[in-house]
């Protein structure tokens, strides 16, 4: 044997690709420990190592080249304003945000309280019913003035619980909002309040956007994943919207092997309802009350796991290649790896063709760089009357190209009439009436957490001294210490319950 | 399903990303100050990527730990699997990098031991990256227990690499080589060495050269005032033109080792391609950026961390120094080691001098060849990505320049290698493609301000200790080798050159 040739003979390559390091959180005792990121399988790994409860091994990613892909996004930093807390035990335990944080908050998610009509097996928050938190409308103006002094232009906020609908106040809390300046105005709900048309008809009028989490068509599924049959009841709701022409996102929480066999209905079902505008697809997260304890096997694994290019994949497959994974672009104001976005113009003549592809991608992700959704601004108008010329020279450049062509024509027209300056809110209501939106947004629980993607989290929950804390560090970290929505006995009770499925 | 390395990744940015600050990713560092482990941020800012990091007690500190990020952002794509030791000597415990030696979560096995037989130094080199205390000298005994435990831990080694302080000043150092030479699994023994026993000993080159150990000759320029500033008082210059002509003629094959200093010589780096192109002895060229550790670290402080050498800083010199003799493209990251350690070229003779490989090669494509080592591995996969690319020029030589050239060369380079008429032994083909194949490496060590734990956890020079452990060599200089029992004594007296 000849040594110069032997090392390949008695040492053994890794199966895995060493990528680099991060920091997660121990899944056992949450503390933050370093997570060696492996490529394996064509999939993306955690391996953790705990001094206290030892090596862990997540899967945090279905595709290698997906996780390459949206790390070649690169895109400048907006610091946080204002007072920053200290860095004393390191992300993500200084959160507030801290002076390590890298982006500012861009939406902001306010739990006006933790009261819910529902008790979902998949809930990843914490909620009480006893002696609810309400937000005072007092507490709320704080928030909103400490949300103004904090961005020259707030886009966009969202109200959330528990059920933002239990709260008596809701319909003045979003009139508050809206004398103070604020565009677009989010209630994610479960729509059980909606079925009263009348109340539905009150948001309306305010101009609320409804958020309306719809996860299966299946009464099912929907009993496994809600514990409760709505299926029936959110089609009336939808209803209602589209009679007040609502601007609505539809909001499931894919759950591996249970409702992803829906998420092309549900994207049908976005294509064909007029006022639904976009689709917001969040992959399922194990934390809050349910999350912990769902689909969790023995060995800790979850079956019900999925991740951003599983859902491109289902979406290709259900639209025979009309969307591609290459279609979805990330967003510039956040971690490439927490959003995957893809506009579909919606065609005059019928069907739909994605923007990446009369725009390309690096335009694509150039029009979310001011706001989370698109906001039909200059930018956005200079860069369709580049992609009308380009098609006029070139109409086989891009699919459809002739019926992009008049499409955008039309579109081009109506929102920037010759000689008339319409408002921002009405360009953006014929702009969705237009286009159509598929977010896919990634939360994260203590075993995929990657502190990367914490520091660069621009959705945030704002309190009225003024903080806000990322979302994610929240769900994992924050909110089950906070008695408004936690009750410490009711949440021990909660994780002592068997393991659902 | 992607393939690793990616040739040409593709970025997209945003018009204003050149503009602003970018966060990139988390890395965990060391705080200057108390070198306790602490968060980072590695961030981009005109061009160039930071290192920012936040201890609790000392507040915010920033490095500069690449010049250019395009190169750094490709070299983040360019990777290929670790490999594993046969055993290790730590258990994972505290974690890294607190559990050296290796541990089991480590990445790479040790491609490149380096063993110090002592820690005598007859120079006081103001950039020293180790701190010498003159009191040790390696006993047989701790040598032979160092290469059985290689031997143990490796099964065979390509090279390892005896260094100190000055390891020709160690007393017993031709009965330690002779040691490392005889161990039959070790294929190649290289000596670390400020050279100046070279200069002044002629015979001591001859014997070198009769067995055929290799040198790495500290050289970090060829002219003076450059040189006394990383090198202290004397005419280093002389002493460096001694110890070449004494090495060339004795027939050593040798490295030139070039630490690069920001402002101090690295305007020097075409100095030193241009004797690896013009010296048939000397194999390769290594530059190495200032690390600021050990000795070193101390007397350069304070040095500005925001504006120091990385490896793209010597890639860019060379391309602007070298009269057109290398580009940047020419240069590749290892991927062996992380991608942010290493980067690397190698050179193919011509009629009248040398070619870079990747002007008619896609090394990417040929992955086995990239190594970690002196010279090329002239095994089945350099003779196929040879061959392959012989065929390939057959049709395109006359768009590629100087195509039929190189393409003589490599027919030349195949003939002489793997001739027909017989099979060669693998070490023999090593000798004759030394003589083809000339290599230009760059190693970036790190320093408090630059350390990262990502980075340590792939690394694949390891310094061997006589307990057994190996080292990753950044972790061993910033963290271990102030607590090694080793030096725990009294520092003995220097015996320093001109002094």
């Amino acid at each position: 044997m000849n040594p110069v040739c032997a090392p390949c003979v008695t040492r053994q390559p890794t199966s895995h690709l060493y990528y680099g390091t991060t920091k997660s959180l121990c899944s056992t005792c949450k503390r933050s420990v370093d997570a060696k990121i492996h490529f394996e399988d064509d999939k993306v790994w955690f391996h953790k190592y705990c001094p206290e409860h030892g090596h862990e091994r997540r899967q945090v990613c279905s595709s290698v080249d997906w996780y390459l892909d949206a790390l070649s996004f690169v895109a400048p930093s907006t610091p946080p304003r204002g007072e920053l807390k200290p860095v004393k035990q390191g992300c993500p335990f200084d959160c507030g945000p801290c002076k390590s944080h890298q982006q500012k908050v861009y939406l902001p998610v306010i739990p006006i309280t933790s009261a819910c009509n529902l008790d979902c097996p998949i809930c990843y928050t914490i909620n009480k019913n006893d002696d609810p938190h309400m937000l005072s409308k007092e507490s709320f103006a704080r928030i909103l003035e400490h949300l103004k002094a904090q961005h020259d232009e707030l886009d966009i906020i969202n109200f959330t619980g528990g059920e933002p609908t239990m709260h008596p106040e809701l319909p003045e809390l979003l009139r508050m909002s809206r004398a103070a300046g604020i565009r677009r105005l989010t209630v994610s709900t479960n729509g059980i309040r909606l079925r009263d048309e009348a109340y539905a008809k009150q948001l309306a009028d305010v101009d609320a956007r409804i958020v309306l989490s719809l996860d299966t068509f299946r009464e099912d599924i929907d009993q496994v994943m809600l514990g409760a049959r709505t299926v029936k009841l959110k089609l009336e709701v939808l209803d209602h919207l589209e009679k007040y022409d609502v601007t609505t996102t539809i909001l499931p929480a894919v759950a591996a092997g249970l409702n992803d066999a829906d998420v092309g209905p549900l994207f049908d079902l976005m294509l064909k309802r007029p006022n639904v505008c976009s689709l917001e697809l969040h992959t399922m997260t194990f934390t809050g009350q349910g999350g912990v304890g769902f689909s969790k096997a023995e060995d800790g694994e979850r079956s019900a796991r999925i991740s951003i290019p599983d859902l491109h994949e289902l979406l290709r497959n259900h639209t025979g290649g009309r969307i591609e994974p290459k279609d979805f672009v990330p967003s510039p104001l956040a971690h490439p790896h927490c959003y995957s976005i893809c506009y579909v113009l919606m065609l005059d003549g019928g069907g739909f063709v994605p923007f990446v592809r009369f725009l390309g991608r690096a335009k694509m992700y150039d029009l979310l760089s001011e706001s989370i959704y698109i906001q039909p601004r200059e930018k956005i108008e200079t860069m369709l009357r580049e992609a009308i010329d380009e098609l006029w020279a070139n109409p086989e450049s891009c699919v459809e190209g002739e019926a992009v062509l008049a499409t955008l024509r039309g579109l081009i027209d109506r929102m920037f009439p010759p000689g008339i300056v319409l408002s921002l809110e009405e360009r953006q209501r014929i702009a969705e009436r237009a286009s159509k939106a598929v977010y896919i947004h990634s939360h994260m629980d203590e075993e995929t957490f990657d502190v990367a993607r914490i520091m660069k989290c621009s959705v945030g929950v704002p309190e009225e001294d003024g903080s806000n804390i990322p979302t994610c560090s929240y769900n994992i970290l924050y909110r089950e210490k906070d008695t408004r929505f936690a009750d410490p006995v009711q949440l021990k009770e909660r994780r002592a319950l068997p393991i659902v499925r | 399903m992607i393939k690793l390395p990616i040739a040409e990744p593709s970025f997209i940015r945003t018009p204003d990303a050149n503009a602003r600050e970018v966060f990139h990713s988390f890395s965990r560092g060391l705080c200057p100050s108390c070198k306790r482990p602490v968060d980072g941020v590695r961030v981009i800012r005109d061009g160039k990527v930071y290192l920012r990091k936040q201890c609790p007690s000392h507040g915010q500190s920033e490095a500069l730990i690449s010049g250019d990020v395009d190169w750094f952002l490709r070299s983040l794509t360019f990777i290929k699997a670790g490999s594993i030791p046969l055993s290790y000597s730590t258990p994972v415990d505290r974690g890294c990098p607190n559990d050296c030696g290796l541990c089991p979560d480590h990445e790479q096995h040790s491609c490149l031991p380096i063993i110090e037989i002592t820690n005598h130094c007859n120079l006081e080199c103001p950039i020293c990256i180790v701190q010498n205390k003159h009191n040790y000298e390696m006993s047989v005994e701790e040598l032979g227990k160092i290469l059985d435990g290689l031997v143990a831990k490796e099964g065979v080694l390509e090279t390892i690499n005896l260094s100190g302080g000055e390891p020709t000043m160690h007393p017993q150092f031709f009965q330690l080589l002779d040691m490392a030479v005889a161990k039959k699994e070790i294929a190649r023994v290289s000596i670390s060495t400020n050279g100046l026993r070279c200069a002044s000993d002629p015979e001591f080159c001859v014997e070198l050269a009769k067995r055929g150990v290799y040198v790495s000759l500290q050289l970090d320029a060829l002219s003076n005032p450059a040189l006394r500033v990383l090198r202290g008082t004397g005419d280093h210059r002389a002493a460096r033109e001694r110890a070449l002509d004494n090495l060339e003629r004795a027939g050593v094959r040798t490295t030139i080792v070039s630490t690069v200093a920001k402002g101090v010589n690295d305007d020097k780096i075409g100095e030193c391609v241009e004797l690896l192109y013009s010296r048939d002895f000397i194999l390769s060229l290594m530059f190495q950026p200032a690390a600021f550790t050990g000795y070193g670290g101390a007397h350069f402080a304070p040095h500005n961390p925001l504006d120091v050498m990385t490896i793209p800083d010597v890639v860019r010199a060379a391309d602007q120094q070298s009269g057109g003799k290398l580009k940047k493209s020419d240069f590749l990251p290892l991927p062996c080691s992380h991608p942010s350690c290493f980067a690397l070229t190698y050179l193919l003779r011509t009629e009248d001098g040398f070619v870079p490989f990747p002007r008619f090669l896609e090394l990417e494509r040929y992955m086995d060849i990239l190594a970690n080592r002196g010279t090329i591995r002239p095994d089945e996969s350099f003779e196929g990505a040879i061959r392959d690319t012989i065929d390939d020029m057959w049709t395109s030589a006359a768009q590629v320049p100087d195509g039929a050239k190189i393409l003589a060369s490599l027919k030349r380079t195949i003939h002489l290698m793997y001739p027909e008429e017989r099979a060669l032994e693998l070490e023999e083909r090593l000798r004759i493609g030394e003589g083809l194949v000339k290599t230009i490496f760059v190693h970036a060590f790190m320093d408090v301000h630059t350390f990262e734990v990502d980075r340590i956890k792939k690394c694949c020079t390891h310094y061997a200790l006589p307990d057994g452990r190996l080292m990753p060599g950044c972790a061993y200089n910033n963290l271990y080798r102030d607590r090694d029992p080793r030096y725990a004594g009294e520092t003995g007296t220097p015996r320093i050159w001109t002094k």
